[in-house]
C-alpha cells in the first residue's frame, strides 16, 4: 500500500552554492509549463490505476517548487487534490523557498488542501546566506514566515550550519531567531561539501573556509540544546519538532513505508507488488526496465517462481532470496521527462527481504525511537551488532529499544555502517 | 658444425654503469655479426625480461655465439657474455667474468667513470681479463671524450690512449671494437685431453627441460649423454642437449674447450644446479673444481605479505616459480599479527628486492605490503649461544643478549667534488665512517666509506641521489660483521605493540627514529571512533608520543527519498575503504602506514 506520495519539481531561481540535487536553475515558461503538463499525466496514470487510493501524506519537493510561480503550482496541486482523497490524507507539505511564496499563494495551496509548509531559510545572517548563494535575504525569510502563519503554524525552517565564515555565535543566532518566529519543526543540516559545487572549488581554492567536523559536531549539539530546551525535540538525526509536529511524510522514508516518487529525478521505494503495478500503470518507461526487474528478480531460481516479477516463491528459502523491495530512482532530466510524457527511465535496485530488514533497521536508527529488540532478534545475527554498538557508545538500550546515544547521532555512520555490513553477509 | 678452434674464439664481456650503453652496444655487435636479422632487432636483444627493458638493467646474464669474419680473412666465434650491472649480483657478475679472457669497459663519454665503473673494472681487472676500453657516446653533444680517457687512466689505472670511440646508438667505432677484440683479447688455452671442467656461470628453469646452465668450457668436452657431475652440490644428470646461443638455441654435438654454451640437464629442482659450480664428467673427471664457487647468501629480508589476504596462496605459488629462476631467492612463511600470512623473504640486495617485488605484483597480479627490510643480525646471548635475527620479531628479549652484530659494508662513492660535504653529512648521520678519498679527475671524486648495511638499505640511495641532484653513484660490497648498540624500536598503536611497524636500529637513532614515526603515523592515521595514542618505545621506555584525535562527526544528516540508495551506496564505499585498511586492535591504519617506515626523512 503507497502510503507516502512525493512530487518533485526540479527548478529553482538559481542554484545554490553548494547544491549538487536534481534541479536546474530556469525562467522558461514553456519548459516549466511542459514538465507540469507531463508530471499531471504522469500522476492521472497513477491516480487512475488506484495507485493513490492509500495515500496519506504528500510532499512537494525540489528543486523549489513555488518557482513554478501561483498558477503552476496551483494547477499541479489541484490536480493532485483530484487523484488523492485528500480527506484520508494527514500531511500535505509543499516545500518553498523565501523569494518565491507571497500571502496569495499560501491561501490558494491551503485552499487546494495543502496544510504543511517547508521552507529554506538556512541562515540568518546575511553573509552566510550570500556565500551560500541563496537568493533571498533574512527579511524575506521572516515575510515568508507571516505568509504561512496567517493560514497554518505547521511549517517547518531548514537550516544549515558550518557555512563560509560562520561562527558559533552566528549559529546560535539562526537557531534563535527561528525559534522567534514560533517555529514547531526545524531540520538542521551540517553543510555537505559536494564535489564540482562552486562552494567546493571556493574551498578548494582556499577562497573561503568552512566549519571542519569538529567544528560542525559543536554546532549540531549547540542546535540540540537550543531547540530542547523550548520543547522542540530531536526525533530523527536532523529533525526537530514540537511533539505532535512531526513530519509524517519523511518519517515514512524511515519506517518502511511504501512510497511512489513521481516527476523527473524522483525516488519511490515499492514492493514487489507495487513495483508490477506501477509499470503496469505505465508511470515508468517499461520497454528499457522491466525486462531489468525481471531479470533482478531472477536471484530466485527461475523454475520455482511465477508471475512477471517473480515475487511468488513457492518456498521460504526463494522468497527469502527473491526481491522483497524494489527502489526506483527516477531519470533526472527534465526535458526528456516531458517528451516522454511522465513516463521517465528508472534505475531499479532490488533487496532481498533479508536486506530490506537490515536497512529498516539502519534507517530506524537515525530516529529517536529507535528499534525495538524484538525488532533486531527477528535477524539471527543482528543482535552482536547491536551489543557492538552499545559497547562502543554510540547506541544504548532503554525500555527494550535501541536508541542513539549522543555520540551516536554524531557518529551516524558508525552505527548504520555496521548495521547495514550485515547485509554483505550471508543469510546463514 | 665443425668444432672451433681455440685459437678462433674470443670470449668476453661487455661491463659497464647503468645506462652508460652497454646493451646498446651488445645490440649492434649482433646487428653487425648478422647474428639478429635487422627486422628482429628489438632494442636490447639480450635484456629478455619486460623489466630489464624497461628499467634498462640486466639482471640474468645472456650468453650469445657470433661469428665474425675479422680483417684478417678468418672467421672468429664471439661469446659475448652479457652481465648483471647490478651490485647486487657482484657474485653472478663474477663468475660470468670468470668466463671469459677478455671484457670490453663500456663508459659514457658524458658521464664519466661512476661507482659500478669502478666496480666492474675491479672484478675484471681481478679475473685477470684483457681490458678494452670503450668511450660510448660520442656522438653527443655533451660528449668530453678526452676527460673520460683521462679518468679512465687516472682513476682505474687502465691505460686508455687506445680506447675505442663508439656510439652504439650509430654504430660509430662499433667495426674498430670488433677488430680490437680479435686483436687484443687472448684465445682461450685448456687441455683438450684433460678431463671436462665447465663452469657454470648462469641457469635457468625450462618448465618441459628442466634445469638449463650456461657453461664455458676450461678443459675437455663435453657431448649429449654424457653423465655428467655437479662438483659443489654433488649432482649427477645425464646430458640431454648441449648447444649454443646464436641467440635461439642451436644444438650441438659437443661443446670443447674455450666454448660457451648451454647444456640442459633434466634436473627439476633449481637448487641443483649453482653458479659457479664445475661441471665435470661423472666417470673419470676432474680431481678439483674450479676456484671462486661460493653459496650466495641473501643480505637483506623484508616480509612480503598480501593486502588482500585471499592472495596468500598466490604469493606461495608466485615465489615458488620465482624461485625457479632465481635460486638466490629464499622465503619462508611469516604471520605478523598486523598483516597476518605472509613470507619472510631474503634478497641479494636492494635491487634484487625491488625487481622480485615489481614482478610479483605485475607478472602474478599481487597486491602486496613490504615490510621495512632488514638485514641478518647476529645475537649472542650471555649462554654464549648465538641467534641469527632477520627481523625484529625474532629479536630475542635484550636482558639475555651480551651483544649484537650487524653486518658492515664498504661503500663507494662517486660524486662531483661539489657535492662532497653534502655525502659526508649524509652518511656520517648513517653512522658511516670515511675512509678513503680520491680524486679521478678534476671533476670527479671517489669516497669510500665504511657504514652497516641496514643503514645503506634504509632509502640511503635515495638521499644519496636526492643530496647529490642524481649525480652520485654508489657500490657497496659486504666487509663483515661488527658490534654495534642495537635495540628493537616498537610502535604501539592505542598500547599494542604492532610487530609490522617495529624495526631494529641504533641506540643512538631510537629516539628521532621513533619520534618522525609517530609523526608520520599521525597524519597517516584518520581519525577513528576513539583516540588513537602512537607511542615509539624501546623495551619499556616510550620515546615518543603523538595522538590521532577522535572523530567528533560522521553522519550524513540529509536521508529522504532519493537519498537513501545513496547513502547506502556511500557506506558500502566507506566500507570497502576499511577493508583496504589494516584492523590491528580497535585501530584502523591505511596501507601506507607500512610505507612509513621504508623511509627515514626527517621533513
Amino acid at each position: 500500500m503507497i502510503e507516502a506520495l512525493y512530487v518533485h519539481v526540479p527548478f529553482c531561481v538559481a542554484r545554490c552554492a553548494y547544491c549538487d540535487f536534481a534541479t536546474n536553475a530556469c525562467d522558461d515558461e514553456a519548459r516549466m509549463d511542459a514538465y507540469v503538463d507531463a508530471l499531471c499525466m504522469q500522476i492521472r496514470r497513477a491516480a487512475r490505476s488506484g495507485l493513490l487510493g492509500a495515500v496519506k501524506t504528500i510532499y512537494i519537493g525540489g528543486g523549489t517548487p513555488t518557482h513554478l510561480g501561483a498558477r503552476r503550482l496551483n494547477s499541479l496541486v489541484y490536480m493532485i487534490s483530484l487523484s488523492v482523497n485528500l480527506e484520508d490524507v494527514v500531511e500535505f507539505t509543499v516545500e518553498a523557498n523565501p523569494e518565491s511564496i507571497d500571502e496569495r499563494m499560501v491561501a490558494d495551496l491551503f485552499a487546494l488542501g495543502v496544510n504543511r509548509f517547508s521552507i529554506g531559510a538556512q541562515s540568518f545572517d546575511e553573509g552566510v546566506l550570500s556565500a551560500y548563494g541563496r537568493v533571498h535575504d533574512v527579511r524575506q525569510i521572516e515575510q515568508a514566515v507571516e505568509c504561512v502563519k496567517m493560514r497554518t503554524d505547521a511549517f517547518s525552517l531548514d537550516l544549515i550550519c558550518g557555512g563560509p565564515g560562520q561562527s558559533m555565535q552566528s549559529w546560535a543566532r539562526s537557531v534563535q531567531r527561528a525559534l522567534e518566529l514560533g517555529v514547531q519543526h526545524v531540520s538542521v543540516y551540517p553543510l555537505t561539501l559536494e564535489e564540482g559545487t562552486p562552494l567546493f572549488k571556493r574551498v578548494e581554492a582556499g577562497e573561503c573556509m568552512v566549519a571542519d567536523e569538529d567544528m560542525q559536531a559543536q554546532m549540531m549539539l549547540c542546535a540540540a540544546k537550543l531547540l530542547e530546551k523550548v520543547g522542540l525535540m530531536r526525533y530523527e538525526v536532523a529533525s526537530y519538532a514540537k511533539p505532535g509536529s512531526e513530519s509524517l511524510h519523511n518519517s515514512a522514508y524511515w519506517t518502511g513505508v511504501e512510497y511512489l516518487g513521481l516527476g523527473a529525478g524522483a525516488a519511490s521505494m515499492l514492493t514487489a507488488e507495487g513495483a508490477r503495478a506501477a509499470f503496469d500503470a505505465g508511470l515508468f518507461d517499461a520497454e528499457h526496465e522491466a525486462a531489468e526487474v525481471d531479470t533482478a528478480t531472477d536471484r530466485a531460481d527461475t523454475s520455482e517462481v511465477s508471475g512477471c516479477l517473480g515475487i511468488e516463491a513457492k518456498c521460504d528459502r526463494d522468497a527469502l532470496r527473491a526481491p522483497a523491495r524494489y527502489r526506483f530512482a527516477a531519470n533526472a532530466d527534465d526535458v526528456a521527462f516531458c517528451s516522454s510524457h511522465g513516463k521517465p527511465r528508472v534505475d531499479v535496485e532490488t533487496l532481498t527481504s533479508r536486506e530490506a530488514a537490515i536497512e529498516d533497521l539502519m534507517l530506524g536508527m537515525r530516529m529517536s525511537v529507535g528499534v525495538s529488540r524484538e525488532r533486531v532478534l527477528e535477524l539471527s545475527d543482528a543482535l552482536p551488532v547491536f551489543e557492538e554498538l552499545c559497547a562502543k557508545g554510540l547506541v544504548a538500550e532503554q525500555h527494550g529499544r535501541f536508541v542513539p546515544t549522543d555520540r551516536g547521532w554524531l557518529m551516524g555512520n558508525e552505527i548504520f555502517g555496521a548495521i547495514w555490513a550485515l547485509a554483505g553477509e550471508s543469510t546463514g | 658444425m665443425v668444432a672451433m678452434d681455440p685459437k678462433h674464439i674470443r670470449n668476453f664481456s661487455i661491463i659497464a654503469h647503468i645506462d652508460h650503453g652497454k646493451s646498446t652496444i651488445a645490440d649492434r655487435i649482433l646487428e653487425m655479426t648478422k647474428t639478429v636479422a635487422s627486422r628482429d632487432m628489438v632494442e636490447q636483444v639480450l635484456d629478455s625480461m619486460d623489466i630489464e627493458r624497461e628499467r634498462g638493467i640486466t639482471i640474468k646474464s645472456q650468453a650469445v655465439c657470433v661469428l665474425y669474419q675479422a680483417e684478417d680473412g678468418e672467421t672468429y666465434q664471439f661469446n659475448l657474455i652479457d652481465t648483471p650491472g647490478h651490485v647486487d649480483f657482484t657474485y653472478e657478475v663474477s663468475r660470468s667474468l670468470a668466463a671469459c679472457e677478455g671484457a670490453v669497459l663500456v663508459v659514457d663519454s658524458t658521464q664519466g667513470v661512476e661507482a659500478q665503473t669502478v666496480a666492474n673494472a675491479l672484478l675484471a681487472m681481478n679475473a685477470n681479463l684483457e681490458i678494452i676500453p670503450a668511450i660510448n657516446k660520442v656522438d653527443l653533444p655533451a660528449a668530453d671524450p678526452e676527460r673520460v680517457r683521462s679518468e679512465i687512466e687516472d682513476g682505474l689505472a687502465i691505460p686508455a690512449d687506445d680506447a675505442v670511440l663508439t656510439s652504439g646508438k650509430s654504430g660509430i667505432g662499433v667495426h674498430d671494437l670488433l677488430e680490437k677484440i680479435v686483436e687484443r683479447i687472448p684465445a682461450p688455452h685448456g687441455d683438450a685431453n684433460a678431463p671436462l671442467k665447465a663452469l657454470i656461470f648462469d641457469s635457468y628453469f625450462d618448465a618441459y627441460r628442466g634445469v638449463v646452465a650456461l657453461i664455458r668450457i676450461v678443459d675437455g668436452s663435453i657431448h649429449v649423454r654424457d653423465k655428467v657431475r655437479f662438483m659443489q652440490t654433488k649432482n649427477e644428470c645425464e646430458v640431454e642437449e648441449v648447444g649454443v646461443r646464436r641467440p635461439a638455441e642451436t644444438p650441438v654435438d659437443e661443446l670443447t674447450i674455450g666454448e660457451v654454451g648451454y647444456l640442459v640437464t633434466g634436473l627439476k629442482d633449481p637448487r641443483m644446479v649453482k653458479v659457479g659450480d664445475t661441471v665435470t664428467l661423472a666417470k673419470h673427471g676432474a680431481d678439483e673444481p674450479l676456484p671462486g664457487y661460493r653459496d650466495v647468501k641473501p643480505m637483506v629480508y623484508t616480509g612480503l605479505f598480501p593486502i588482500d589476504a585471499d592472495q596468500y596462496p598466490a604469493l606461495r605459488d608466485a615465489l615458488d616459480r620465482l624461485s625457479l629462476n632465481d635460486p638466490a631467492l629464499i622465503y619462508e612463511p611469516e604471520t605478523s599479527q598486523a598483516l597476518g600470512f605472509g613470507f619472510r623473504v631474503g634478497f641479494l640486495g636492494l635491487l634484487h628486492m625491488e625487481v622480485v617485488k615489481e614482478r610479483l605484483e605485475r607478472e602474478f597480479a599481487l597486491d602486496l605490503i613490504a615490510t621495512a627490510p632488514s638485514v641478518e643480525y647476529h645475537a649472542y646471548l650471555a649462554g654464549g649461544e648465538e641467534v641469527t635475527v632477520h627481523s625484529p620479531q625474532e629479536m630475542p628479549d635484550p636482558a639475555t643478549i651480551e651483544y649484537i652484530e650487524e653486518p658492515y659494508v664498504a661503500a663507494d662513492i662517486i660524486i662531483p667534488p661539489d657535492y662532497i660535504g653534502a655525502v659526508m653529512e649524509l652518511t656520517t648521520e648513517r653512522r658511516g665512517k670515511f675512509m678513503n678519498m680520491q680524486y679521478l679527475s678534476p671533476t670527479t671524486v671517489e669516497l669510500k666509506f665504511e657504514m652497516p648495511l641496514s643503514e645503506l638499505i634504509m632509502d640511503y640511495f635515495d638521499s644519496l641521489k636526492s643530496r647529490t641532484k642524481g649525480y652520485a653513484s654508489l657500490d657497496y660490497d659486504v666487509c663483515g660483521y661488527r658490534q654495534s648498540d642495537l635495540v628493537k624500536l616498537e610502535i604501539l598503536l592505542a598500547g599494542n605493540p604492532v610487530d609490522a611497524l617495529s624495526a631494529i636500529v641504533h641506540k643512538d637513532a631510537a629516539f628521532t627514529r621513533g619520534r618522525s614515526l609517530c609523526e608520520k603515523l599521525k597524519g597517516i592515521i584518520p581519525q577513528q571512533l576513539f583516540e588513537v595514542p602512537i607511542q615509539a618505545a624501546v623495551g619499556s621506555r616510550i620515546l615518543a608520543r603523538q595522538t590521532v584525535r577522535a572523530r567528533r562527526k560522521d553522519v550524513l544528516a540529509k536521508c529522504y527519498g532519493g537519498d537513501i540508495s545513496r547513502k547506502r551506496k556511500l557506506l558500502e564505499k566507506q566500507k570497502e575503504g576499511k577493508k583496504r585498511m589494516k584492523s590491528i586492535g580497535s585501530v584502523d591504519v591505511p596501507q601506507e602506514a607500512f610505507m612509513a617506515i621504508l623511509s627515514v626523512d626527517d621533513e
